[in-house]
């Protein structure tokens, strides 16, 4: 399968979904981006990134609708394989590529 | 709100996803209102909907492009309606795209076609309006009218076309009334153009139309007024007494004059200085035709501005005068038929007939739909325009259709790599389908703008056609836009498409990108070979009506127009209500008139040449045996001095002097062909002719004259003294030394000086007045010959398009030629035979086509063969050269080709 380039904000909901281990749904995924990045980002865009990255196979999704609150209904997003061993290609892309200058870039700061 | 975005989610999502963003959203939502104001979270909500839509449609139009793509995963939730619309709006999507990248094409293709449907959908507009438009009666397919003929009358010189259009008296009418059965009413009216009155206590006196019409014209037609009422059956005059005092204004009065102020209601107009009550206000758009045997062309329109009830100083009442349409509205459940033989019944018992003949002579009596009626004329010109509007956009189309295959030629190399990652030709075949018919709609959209202005244009130029005030771009019209956007699309796009399919992938690869195949050169010319041939019928046909006009223009009207000038007065019985006293006004006039410089010589008459609107009369030679009617001719009385002043010459005889007084024995000067048809084998002169009222003998014959138009042919005419016959209409002529225009305002004046009180109708040059009796004419040669100049430069730019294609993209195949040492000359001579032929061959199919098309334009020459040679011959060549030019331009880029540059690009 041809591997498409991921979005920033794909990216972004790829790692939040890590993060929030099993707890990832739209709401959740909004506030751990926004608490790590300081940046805005909109639910809805949230939502469909991450339906996205579940047709393109790196993630899976389950429905829960027997919330406390009734009438309630989420949408739960976890990583597949594919996507773990996404995240950890990029990672080390990018470690790779940012080697050797932590220490200058923690020096400007 | 929250349901509208909730089935915006559904619509864009799924049922299942729009459920779940909703309910997450909502959870956000919550939040934000127990953080801040409610209001903002709902914004926010709204937003996010939104969102939400617009990256779902485009996260599957994104998915779209790759048409490459075997196999696509469907996302999950979304139904088969939406993928089919997802689909439809990928291609939309992508044509887009597609049309972007190719502007310039994209441009002229829109730019054609917007003209070629701008002028289409004006035209239509006018069709629309004026044919199409359901009458505003309440079902006016149960209305007849009804139609005198008088078989007699058939082979009658000057009513040969006219003899079965002769109006009812008011006595046939009133028998009509009292005895017919099958009617559930029955009315009659006189529309007639010389029901003319002076209005006056508004500014400057002023001629008003005037109509005639009994209480029941309204509830037959079924219409209501805007204001007020219509006439009462007691207000209406007749044997008994006069018609009260009241009057039903014309919506275009009623807003011009009074502003459209409801409190006109009551008020009192002086008409003819009487006072009559404004009662009622008519609808706007308020249309009743008035044909009579005279004017069955388009020319006559019943734009009243007021209305009186029957029976009124212009009703001559039991006189036995045929000036009224009778209308009638069939009982339910009764047939034309039936009512016809009633009708027929009623009518051929009547003896009410100026001839003690009229009773023995067989009478055809005819029922004519309403709707027929209110059309009748108007219908082939239209349409001949209509569909002259139709070969436009044809041509149009075409050279779109072969620009776009050229196009096609060039985005091979991207056809070619989408067929070969998997797209099906009729993929392939529905992408470009659907840039071609998007260029179609937004053709479309230009085209409505082009004709919304063009509309404006038509009706400055159109002569007084019924309905024509209607004429917009409304529902109908925008409807008719599209839909001959979308056809059109469809009808340049198709070929290209199917063509480019065929070919795409097989063939392109072999030629590696590069030169015309032999199936999209052989397309092109048939096409090029097509338009060349319409536009020659639209050439021949706009020739035909050209030259048509210009005969008739050139038409010798039997006096001399130049150099004068003319004024119409009405007088009103009411100020001058004897002979003595309408004589008295017009040599009082007169005696003002000489005295002006720059005036050689003035005359008067109760009507002039053009539009020459008389009444004809029944005539018969008062010294012969037979007492049957003879001949039908047009009588003019008018003052010594008319014949030399209009330049009409005398064959014989006098003309009339002032010797011919009040008391002198009543004498008349008759036409050439009225003496002719009537003393065959012996002189005119001392011949006694006798009409409905009087004897007179005729003294003087004189040349014959056109009188209401310069394609009718010569009517019969007599002339008697203004002075031993007055009527209430007299026309001032003088023959001026310099340009008549001049002298216009001292005729004027002249009136004025002697009474001030007069409303003076139409002022101008006799010639002016001439050209306007051609105004239809003009109007339908200046279109068609706007369209078939049009379509020859369509034409022009097809050929010039489909040359300079072919040039470049054998520039190989010259290259090389020029490199084996062929000379420049011999190549543009291939490319020029080459069009040549194909250019004779188009007007050759074209001349053959105009042959039987210009049969339906027969009617409208005059003057001109539908054959004309000299109209062949012109266009023919005129074509040939244009093809020629058109060729020769992009050819001659052929003799700059160089061999070296050529190969050394392979």
């Amino acid at each position: 399968m041809t591997r498409t380039a991921l979005g920033d904000l794909e990216h972004q909901a790829l790692i939040a979904t890590l993060r929030l281990k099993g707890e990832a749904y739209s709401v959740s995924v909004v506030q751990e981006i926004e608490a790590r990045t300081g940046r805005e980002v909109a639910q809805s865009a949230v939502f469909i990134a991450m339906r996205r990255l579940e047709a393109k196979g790196l993630l899976q999704s389950r429905i829960d609708d027997q919330l406390e609150e009734p009438g309630r209904v989420r949408r739960y997003f976890d990583l597949t394989a594919a996507g773990m061993e996404r995240l950890r290609e990029m990672r080390r892309a990018l470690v790779s590529l940012w080697d050797g200058f932590t220490a200058e870039l923690e020096g400007t700061q | 709100m929250n349901w509208l975005l909730g089935r915006l989610l559904r619509w864009t999502l799924g049922e299942v996803d729009a459920r779940v963003l909703w309910s997450e959203l909502e959870e956000a939502h919550n939040r934000k209102v127990a953080e801040g104001s409610r209001a903002a979270a709902n914004r926010w909500r709204r937003r996010e909907v939104l969102r939400a839509a617009l990256l779902s449609l485009a996260t599957r139009l994104r998915r779209g492009p790759r048409l490459g793509r075997a196999t696509e995963r469907p996302v999950p939730g979304a139904s088969a309606s939406w993928e089919t619309l997802a689909g439809a709006l990928r291609d939309i999507w992508f044509a887009l795209r597609a049309l972007r990248r190719r502007r310039m094409f994209a441009v002229v293709a829109v730019v054609t076609l917007g003209l070629g449907i701008g002028a289409a959908t004006a035209m239509f507009s006018v069709v629309d309006a004026v044919l199409l438009t359901k009458l505003p009666y309440v079902a006016p397919n149960r209305i007849a009218t009804v139609w005198l003929g008088r078989l007699a009358r058939r082979d009658v010189e000057g009513l040969r076309d006219s003899w079965n259009y002769v109006n009812l008296t008011d006595d046939q009418y009133r028998a009509w009334r009292q005895h017919s059965t099958l009617f559930q009413a029955v009315a009659m009216y006189n529309a007639s153009p010389w029901g003319e009155g002076t209005l006056t206590g508004f500014g400057r006196p002023a001629r008003v139309s005037v109509g005639t019409a009994t209480a029941s014209l309204l509830p037959v037609l079924g219409v209501n007024p805007t204001l007020g009422r219509w006439f009462l059956p007691d207000e209406e005059g007749g044997l008994h007494g006069q018609a009260a005092q009241v009057v039903v204004l014309s919506h275009e009065m009623w807003t011009q004059r009074f502003g459209s102020d409801p409190a006109v209601l009551g008020r009192t107009l002086v008409l003819d200085g009487v006072e009559r009550t404004v009662v009622g206000v008519l609808p706007a758009g308020f249309r009743l035709r008035w044909l009579t045997a005279s004017s069955l062309g388009t020319r006559e329109t019943s734009s009243k501005e007021l209305w009186l009830p029957y029976g009124n100083e212009w009703d001559c009442v039991g006189c036995g005068s045929s000036m009224y349409q009778a209308v009638g509205r069939l009982a339910p459940g009764v047939t034309f038929d039936q009512a016809l033989s009633e009708t027929r019944a009623i009518l051929s018992q009547d003896a009410s007939c100026p001839f003690s003949s009229c009773a023995a002579e067989e009478m055809v009596v005819r029922l004519v739909p309403r709707e027929e009626d209110e059309t009748r004329g108007l219908g082939s010109p239209l349409i001949l325009l209509l569909a002259a509007t139709g070969v436009l956009l044809l041509i149009a189309c075409g050279n779109i259709a072969t620009l776009s295959l050229g196009e096609l030629h060039g985005r091979r190399q991207e056809l070619v790599t989408r067929g070969a990652l998997g797209a099906s030709r009729g993929k392939i075949v529905r992408q470009l389908l659907t840039e071609s018919v998007i260029l179609g709609l937004l053709g479309g959209l230009l085209g409505v703008l082009v004709a919304v202005a063009a509309t404006q244009f038509l009706l400055m130029l159109a002569p007084p056609i019924p309905g024509i005030a209607a004429v917009g771009i409304n529902f109908r019209a925008l409807a008719f836009a599209a839909a001959i956007g979308m056809l059109a699309g469809l009808m340049f796009g198709t070929a290209p498409a199917v063509l480019a399919a065929r070919e795409s992938i097989g063939a392109a690869l072999r030629a590696g990108g590069r030169g015309s195949t032999g199936g999209g050169r052989r397309f092109q010319r048939s096409v090029v070979a097509l338009e060349i041939a319409l536009t020659t019928v639209l050439l021949v046909t706009g020739g035909l009506l050209s030259r048509s006009l210009a005969h008739l223009l050139a038409v010798d009207p039997g006096f001399d127009p130049e150099n004068l000038a003319t004024v119409d007065v009405s007088l009103p019985e009411t100020r001058y209500p004897t002979q003595d006293a309408q004589a008295r006004f017009v040599t009082d006039v007169l005696a003002q008139l000489e005295a002006v410089a720059g005036i050689r010589t003035v005359t008067a008459a109760n009507g002039l040449p053009f539009p020459g609107t008389t009444a004809s009369w029944g005539l018969r030679d008062a010294d012969a045996d037979a007492d049957l009617l003879q001949l039908s001719a047009k009588l003019f009385h008018v003052t010594p001095g008319y014949f030399e002043t209009l330049g009409i010459p005398l064959v014989s005889g006098r003309t009339l002097t002032e010797a011919d007084g009040r008391d002198a024995p009543p004498v008349a000067v008759v036409s050439e062909s009225l003496a002719r048809r009537m003393w065959p084998n012996e002189s005119p002169i001392g011949g006694r002719i006798r009409y409905p009222w009087t004897t007179v003998t005729v003294v003087g014959v004189v040349a014959d004259v056109q009188r209401e138009a310069l394609n009718r042919e010569v009517e019969l005419t007599f002339y008697v003294p203004f002075a031993q016959f007055t009527r209430g209409n007299v026309s001032f002529a003088a023959r001026t030394y310099g340009d008549p225009r001049l002298v216009i305002p001292l005729l004027r004046q002249a009136v004025w000086s002697v009474d001030g009180d007069l409303a003076i109708g139409r002022a101008g040059t006799m010639r002016s007045l001439m050209s306007r009796s051609a105004s239809d004419e003009r109007y339908r040669t200046q279109l068609m010959g706007a369209f078939a100049l049009l379509a020859a430069v369509l034409a022009a730019v097809g050929v010039f398009g489909v040359t300079a294609r072919a040039v470049a993209q054998r520039n190989r195949e010259m290259g090389i030629r020029v490199a084996l040492g062929a000379r420049e000359t011999e190549l543009v001579g291939t490319m020029l035979r080459g069009n040549l032929i194909t250019g004779l061959a188009g007007t050759g199919a074209g001349l053959v086509a105009a042959l039987l098309a210009t049969r339906l334009v027969s009617g409208f020459l005059f003057g001109v063969r539908t054959w004309d040679p000299t109209t062949y011959i012109v266009v023919a060549a005129l074509l040939s050269s244009i093809c020629l030019a058109a060729t020769y331009v992009p050819a001659r880029r052929i003799a700059r080709i160089d061999p070296v540059d050529v190969l050394r690009a392979e």
